[in-house]
């Protein structure tokens, strides 16, 4: 397919593309780049967090200076430390980069062949892209027209980084002459390898703004501005006349149809709709998964809401809204009928009752189900003490007790649920390290879920009862875990 | 945010079991050195461990040999001074005591980790047999209680020779539920005859070629996988999915481990705690970050990239990232380090 008519807007589109988020950009002082963005051409619209300032040229000596500086003034002075908002790009490796700046937002590093093969990267270059690689920063390698470093090299090294690589075109070059001819060389060698085949996973400019304005073409959207990342257009439209962008332009072209045909633009959407499609089909699978994580950290009952739910056909916040109610009902009616004891001390600031809870001549509470009870005021009914709650747990003890035949059948009785729901396994059960009964294979079975769920939604329903049984004191809660005593060496080991 | 820093931390060289291909020296196997307080903190306290995550391996040795009260009292060292980092330990399982049991469960969040192999390990008497029955007792007290230990068997001669049965009878009578598998080296032979290539990376035997070790993985598979499977028992290698990339130990991890001997020395892998070549430097000389920028490490990472050049067109490297970088990738045996047949075989029965 040939690319449509270029205007200046397509031009610039076609190298830079937009993939970047928006920014507004300032060039400092120091940049030999012939174009710069100043200060008032800074959109306020844009958060600050978003803007930052490009450093052009600078040397690793400079950087490590400028690092000593401000870890002077961090310590010295007291100063804050810098907001990362400094791109530096094309840095200089006349030494290795062991200190990045503190305001980098990103670092470039600019290409340098080793003095003796100058096919291969200069030991500098490559132990400093190992160290800017540990940084916080994200960065890119910068390569210049004209080098004389072997484009797979670059390609490998960019790739074990997880850098990008910037084709950097000649400074200044109003025609088409034989450094824009040696630029489009360049382009040419790195298109081949870089669009080969599905090895080559990085960014490569401004080839891959090329393909995504092809791709804006074919689905129909022309962007409204040129590009929305300006170190895009300072270091590919700004500096190129409209006569060499299009001899650039072309020549991408060219490589691009010679490696993918002429009908790669069909293969380029049908496959950006695949990982569109693709994406969108991890996001909701992620979702689902972090849900499901949500589940088990903030519900008690998560097992219990996972059958409910799969034997419903509820959602699954469906089903637990539903256990939550049934289970707020039980306590607001239990409250109602059978309210905590007042409390003496400390003094309430407020006497009044809340408009939530108000007690009737006969000394019913009368609860308002729809009103909202703070968390602290929440916090208070759970700890006050409800001898009335209590009692009515002692005689349903009792009345267990005495169809079991004695508390010590009861006991009995709680030891074999306990055994049988495995809930005294449930960590082992949940980190899969005990298996579950066949009792809980059967349920998973029949309700169709994991025969897991099952076994430890069996323990949730379990613990139902055993608060039961605690409160009426017919089984004693578990004791709190002892506190490891230290033993002395045992003296066994027979080295040394 | 950086990729993740793993710390491992030689609390002692000294073990209480005898493994005769073992990447430590005879000598410091023997010695009683401990790892001070002080070191541990000069080791800690570097910009390397800073904005990222970070987990710490308590190592030795056998670490738990140093008793409680000493191990303790670097944990809570570590605590202090890194205190999101996570740690967990080694140790062999031959000894385990109840203060490690607890001390598992209260500092490293119920995770240890233990490797074995079906022969070539001994006690310090020289019974094979005793250490095997002591590695099964202590394996069986961390899962009885709850704790995880995962195993990672050792691919060696003698394990591959005694094949995927004998190995499979161990595995059932015990009660682990997790085992992965590493590629074996000989330290042994080249702590007599060290070689290193001049990137300061060692050139490391194998005990067994590549195809021997994968064949008896996919042999392990093909026949017990599936009663195993019945078991509870999960096999991380024959888990594996490109999404979660390559699990096997050191794969593209140069840049973010550093190991710590208790004389102060470090180096990087914790397979090369006595592999002189590697040592970065001696804390009690210069600093962690001054051994960061060190050209002994800069250029091992730089090997390390190299090397997996030779993966170049294996449609798998984008997440097997070449197998452990110690071992070369290819050994001529017509297998890789990765296991390409078993990524081939893995992806196969995803796809089906």
């Amino acid at each position: 397919m040939t690319p449509p008519e270029s205007t200046q807007t397509d031009d610039a589109a076609a190298l830079t593309g937009s993939h970047l988020p928006e920014s507004a950009t300032t060039v400092a002082d120091n940049v030999d780049i012939p174009t710069q963005v100043s200060d008032d051409q800074v959109d306020e619209s844009i958060p600050e967090e978003f803007r930052y300032n490009l450093v052009f040229n600078k040397k690793v000596s400079e950087l490590r200076a400028l690092f000593e500086e401000q870890h002077r003034q961090i310590r010295e002075e007291g100063a804050e430390k810098p907001k990362r908002d400094v791109a530096y790009q094309s840095v200089i490796c006349d030494e290795q980069l062991n200190q990045i700046p503190l305001d980098a937002r990103s670092i470039g590093l600019l290409v340098q062949a080793d003095d003796q093969n100058p096919a291969m990267l200069s030991e500098n270059f490559e132990f400093s892209l190992i160290l800017a690689m540990g940084s916080s920063s994200p960065g890119t390698i910068d390569v210049p027209f004209d080098t004389s470093v072997d484009t797979r090299e670059i390609l490998y090294q960019a790739e074990s980084a997880g850098f990008g690589v910037n084709l950097l075109p000649p400074a200044n070059a109003t025609v088409i002459n034989a450094e824009v001819e040696a630029y489009c060389d360049l382009i040419r060698d790195y298109g081949r390898i870089s669009l080969h085949g599905q090895s080559c996973n990085i960014r490569v400019s401004p080839i891959d703004g090329y393909m995504e304005y092809l791709l804006y073409a074919e689905l129909g959207y022309k962007p409204k501005v040129i590009s929305t990342d300006e170190m895009m257009n300072l270091l590919y439209t700004d500096t190129m006349p409209e006569v060499v962008m299009d001899h650039v332009k072309a020549c991408i072209a060219e490589v691009v149809i010679e490696v993918l045909g002429p009908d790669f633009m069909k293969d380029l959407v049908v496959n950006t709709v695949k990982a569109l499609h693709l994406k969108d089909l991890q996001f909701m699978e992620a979702r689902a998964s972090i849900l499901e994580a949500e589940l088990d950290t903030r519900t008690p009952f998560p097992n219990m809401i996972r059958i409910l739910a799969e034997a419903t056909g509820l959602r699954g916040a469906d089903a637990a809204g539903l256990l939550f109610e049934l289970k707020n009902a039980i306590h607001t009616v239990l409250d109602k009928y059978l309210p905590s004891d007042p409390v003496v001390e400390p003094e309430p600031e407020n006497s009044t009752a809340s408009s939530a809870e108000v007690k009737n001549a006969d000394g019913v509470q009368q609860v308002d189900p729809e009103e909202k009870v703070p968390a602290e005021d929440s916090g208070m009914r759970v700890r006050a003490p409800n001898t009335k709650q209590a009692d009515l747990a002692k005689a349903l003890c009792l009345m267990a007790s005495s169809v079991a035949g004695g508390p010590d059948a009861l006991k009995a009785v709680w030891a074999s649920i306990e055994s049988a729901t495995q809930l005294d396994q449930r960590i082992n059960l949940d980190r899969e390290t005990t298996l579950p009964s066949l009792a809980a294979g059967r349920v998973a079975d029949a309700l169709g879920v994991a025969p897991k769920v099952a076994a430890l939604a069996a323990g949730e329903l379990a613990t139902l009862l055993q608060v039961v049984l605690e409160a009426g004191g017919a089984i004693e809660p578990p004791p709190p875990p002892a506190t490891p005593k230290p033993t002395p060496p045992s003296g066994l080991i027979a080295v040394g | 945010m950086r990729s993740e820093a793993i710390g491992f931390i030689n609390v002692t060289r000294q073990c209480n079991v005898d493994c005769k291909r073992c990447y430590l020296t005879e000598e410091h196997r023997a010695i009683k050195e401990r790892l001070p307080v002080a070191t541990l903190q000069q080791f800690l306290q570097s910009s390397f461990w800073a904005d990222r995550d970070c987990t710490l391996i308590w190592e030795g040795g056998e670490p738990s040999v140093i008793g409680p009260q000493a191990m303790q009292l670097l944990v809570d060292t570590a605590r202090r001074l890194l205190p999101s980092a996570r740690q967990t330990m080694v140790t062999n399982c031959f000894s385990v005591p109840d203060w490690l049991l607890a001390m598992v469960h209260e500092e490293f969040d119920g995770l240890v980790e233990t490797t074995y192999a079906l022969g070539n390990k001994f006690n310090l008497a020289g019974s094979e047999v005793i250490y095997q029955e002591r590695f099964l007792s202590g394996l069986n007290k961390f899962w009885s209680a709850g704790v995880p230990c995962v195993v990672n068997v050792e691919l060696n001669a003698e394990t591959v020779q005694a094949g995927a049965d004998a190995l499979v009878d161990v595995m059932l009578q015990s009660e682990c539920k997790v085992w992965e598998f590493d590629i074996s080296v000989d330290f042994a032979s080249f702590l007599k005859t060290p070689v290193y290539h001049p990137a300061s990376t060692p050139a490391l035997p194998l005990t067994v070629p590549y195809q021997k070790a994968w064949s008896f993985l996919a042999d392990l598979r093909e026949r017990h996988y599936a009663r195993l499977t019945r078991a509870g028992i999960t096999i991380g290698v024959f888990e594996q999915n490109p999404d979660a990339g390559n699990l096997q130990f050191n794969v593209l991890s140069e840049d973010r481990f550093l190991t710590l001997n208790p004389d102060g020395t470090v180096t990087t892998n914790p397979l090369y705690s006595d592999l002189e070549g590697t040592i970065l430097g001696d804390l009690h000389v210069s600093s962690l970050d001054s051994m960061i920028i060190s050209r002994n490490r800069l250029s091992r990472i730089s090997h390390e990239r190299r090397r997996i050049r030779a993966c170049h067109g294996c449609e798998h490297v984008s997440y097997c990232g070449g197998g452990p970088a110690h071992v070369p990738v290819f050994d001529g045996s017509g297998e890789c380090a990765g296991g390409l047949s078993i990524w081939n075989s893995s992806l196969r029965m995803q796809s089906a």
